[in-house]
């Protein structure tokens, strides 16, 4: 289960104090499936990132697994991320100097998996994202769509309990879009806890949970979101 | 996938950077083992130079002087119980601990004798051993002075060969001049001179005429060792010793405390003046090597430090994606130290073959003597270490600063 629990996040800007997420409250259980939407600024993707264990609130707690993860110290924080976090990236952040498929092992290099090992995992995230013919290509020889994808496989190799996702389709076209959206619903089906951040309707719709953000506040949530 | 294959594939990816990073190292590498190998060959050349400067030791028979001194004023010692080496003793010199430094030994027996009814020194000596002790003994044309090289058993150790240097067809009878006395004489190479002491006279054939040399040498009539003993009556007795040693800084002093230990009869002097010279010369090429690769060094960290710093800023959005996956801030510090290892490790190999190339390159302007190719794999081994400690070092902070990226910041570009 992860829980926001009277979370805050306030940033100092000369002599303003910008309230980017404040006092905010909810539970998702584990195998839901979150979208967070809002406009710019409303403080989406600040969540995300407190979700991801990245960026420490101001103001209160998050729990996953009943961890209160910013009571870690830095380094546990780091391997917190490794074992319970995947991302995706809004855009698609390939190691462009990395193929497909060192790209999907990348993970694993603070691992103790032998380079067999990781190399059949990642072929075998390749494969579940439809791109195990691509394994040998560097991020710049891949359509968006695929990168995408890539990233997907990349996020998902540690068998993380829980996948986030920025704007994971902003940069996409309607058809890869479609097509990654669709990979993250079987995913979620499958059992995988999805989180994305998003701020297209329909995307947010198709979601089984759904919370709207607005000047960092809580403005709607629906279907599965627990206070 | 390993660490070390993401640091590999970072230095393949901006192979510009990094031939530019391992060109800088590498060039100051050069320069060090350069410099390290042109100062210790032209130290040997200089070295070797100096031993053939002529003797660094001198020994003479023992005698036992008063010192007399009242008010200040020394009054010339007396001596008393003047003793005299033998021939036979001369051996015992070879034996000695540091034998292996010793490189010419020149026994002579010094007299006056009477030439055309004036008096001159005579020096009684082995006259190509001489001539090797002299280097820059030049002979007047005329001279018929050829030396012959020929392989005899060791008067030390006979089972041992030893090559040994004479003149060609030198005779008992023959001499040789200095410049003044020849010109005093009006004598030339192929002249005859009569020579007296006490009633022992004879006649002997002028093989060659030294050039001016400015020293005592110009006043003195040179002969073979036997002659000179026969004719003053002094039947293997010599007078002094005169001892060359090949040092590389080697003990002359302990060498002459040896040879007296050696030499009951013999009092043995090291001329410290050629030694401190030698010495002092040594010590100011390595002063200067050292300096200069001090500066080199400088430059090269502040190259390295700001190259890896330029990549750390290059890098924010990758070193954000690392930390957002799991990485640890010492597995981050890990990948900017192994590239920096990797660099300085080529860079200290290609600096190391490139100086050893070039001081071989360069010995002809340094020195006549071409230098060999010296490959020392200390210096090999110390210029791969000393260029990755050196790269690491100057990483420390780059590394520090890539680890401490804020992953959110880091993402906030993403």
């Amino acid at each position: 289960m992860i829980k926001f629990d009277s979370v805050c996040k306030y940033y100092v800007s000369g002599s303003e104090t910008v309230k980017a997420v404040d006092n905010i409250s909810f539970c998702l259980e584990e195998g839901g499936y979150l979208a967070i939407s809002g406009p710019s600024g409303s403080g989406k993707s600040t969540v995300l990132s407190m979700l991801g264990v990245l960026n420490r609130p101001t103001r209160g707690k998050v729990f996953i697994d009943d961890i209160d993860v910013y009571n870690l110290v830095s380094e546990q924080r780091a391997d917190f991320r490794s074992d319970y976090i995947g991302f995706v990236f809004q855009a698609f952040q390939m190691i462009p100097y990395l193929t497909a498929l060192e790209n999907v092992m990348l993970p694993l290099a603070i691992t103790e998996a032998k380079n067999k090992e990781q190399t059949e995992r990642a072929l075998e995230m390749l494969e579940k994202v439809g791109l195990s013919h691509k394994a040998d290509k560097l991020p710049n020889q891949l359509s968006g769509g695929e990168i995408q994808r890539v990233a997907i496989a990349r996020a998902l190799i540690n068998q993380p309990p829980v996948l986030l996702a920025d704007e994971p389709t902003g940069n996409l076209d309607s058809k890869n879009a479609d097509s990654v959206m669709q990979l993250l619903k079987e995913l979620n089906q499958s059992g995988q806890t999805v989180i994305i951040v998003t701020h297209e309707k329909n995307i947010a719709a198709n979601a089984r949970a759904h919370i709207e953000l607005f000047d960092g506040k809580i403005v709607e949530s629906r279907k599965g979101v627990l206070k | 996938m390993k660490l070390k294959e993401i640091a590999f594939n970072n230095l393949k990816r901006r192979k510009s950077k990094m031939v530019f990073l391992i060109l800088s190292i590498m060039i100051g590498v050069a320069t060090i083992i350069t410099i390290l190998n042109t100062t210790e060959q032209a130290q040997m050349d200089i070295e070797t130079k100096l031993d053939e400067f002529g003797a660094n030791i001198m020994i003479v028979p023992k005698s036992n002087t008063l010192s007399m001194s009242y008010g200040g004023i020394s009054i010339p010692g007396a001596q008393y119980d003047v003793r005299e080496i033998s021939e036979s003793e001369l051996k015992n010199i070879w034996t000695i601990n540091d034998n292996q430094n010793l490189s010419i030994v020149s026994a002579k027996l010094l007299g006056a004798v009477d030439i055309e009814s004036e008096s001159a020194m005579m020096i009684g000596a082995n006259l190509a051993t001489e001539i090797r002790l002299k280097k820059w003994w030049q002979f007047q044309e005329g001279s018929e002075i050829e030396m012959v090289r020929s392989e005899e058993p060791s008067p030390i150790d006979p089972t041992r060969m030893m090559t040994v240097t004479a003149i060609k067809d030198f005779k008992p009878t023959d001499i040789i001049l200095g410049s003044r006395v020849a010109a005093k004489f009006n004598k030339n190479p192929g002249s005859t001179v009569n020579l007296k002491y006490n009633n022992t006279k004879g006649n002997y054939y002028v093989r060659g005429v030294l050039e001016e040399t400015g020293s005592q040498d110009d006043s003195v009539i040179f002969m073979d060792l036997a002659t000179a003993q026969g004719m003053l009556n002094k039947d293997a007795k010599i007078t002094l010793v005169e001892v060359a040693a090949l040092c590389a800084g080697c003990p002359v002093e302990e060498m002459a405390r040896q040879i007296n230990a050696a030499l009951p009869n013999g009092q043995a002097t090291p001329i410290k003046q050629v030694v401190a010279s030698k010495m002092q010369t040594i010590g100011q090429l390595k002063n200067f090597g050292l300096l200069l690769g001090a500066i080199i060094l400088v430059i090269g960290s502040f190259i390295v430090f700001t190259t890896m710093m330029g990549s750390v800023n290059e890098r924010t959005r990758e070193i954000g994606i690392f930390r957002a996956i799991g990485f640890r801030r010492s597995h981050i510090m890990k990948i900017i130290f192994l590239e920096a290892a990797v660099v300085c490790l080529v860079a200290g190999l290609s600096g190391f073959i490139l100086g050893t190339l070039a001081s071989f390159g360069l010995s002809g302007w340094i020195s006549e003597s071409r230098f060999t190719l010296m490959v020392n794999p200390l210096y090999a081994g110390a210029s791969m270490v000393f260029a990755v400690i050196l790269g690491i070092l100057a990483s420390i902070y780059p590394a520090k600063k890539a680890a401490d990226i804020d992953p959110t910041e880091a993402l906030r570009h993403i």
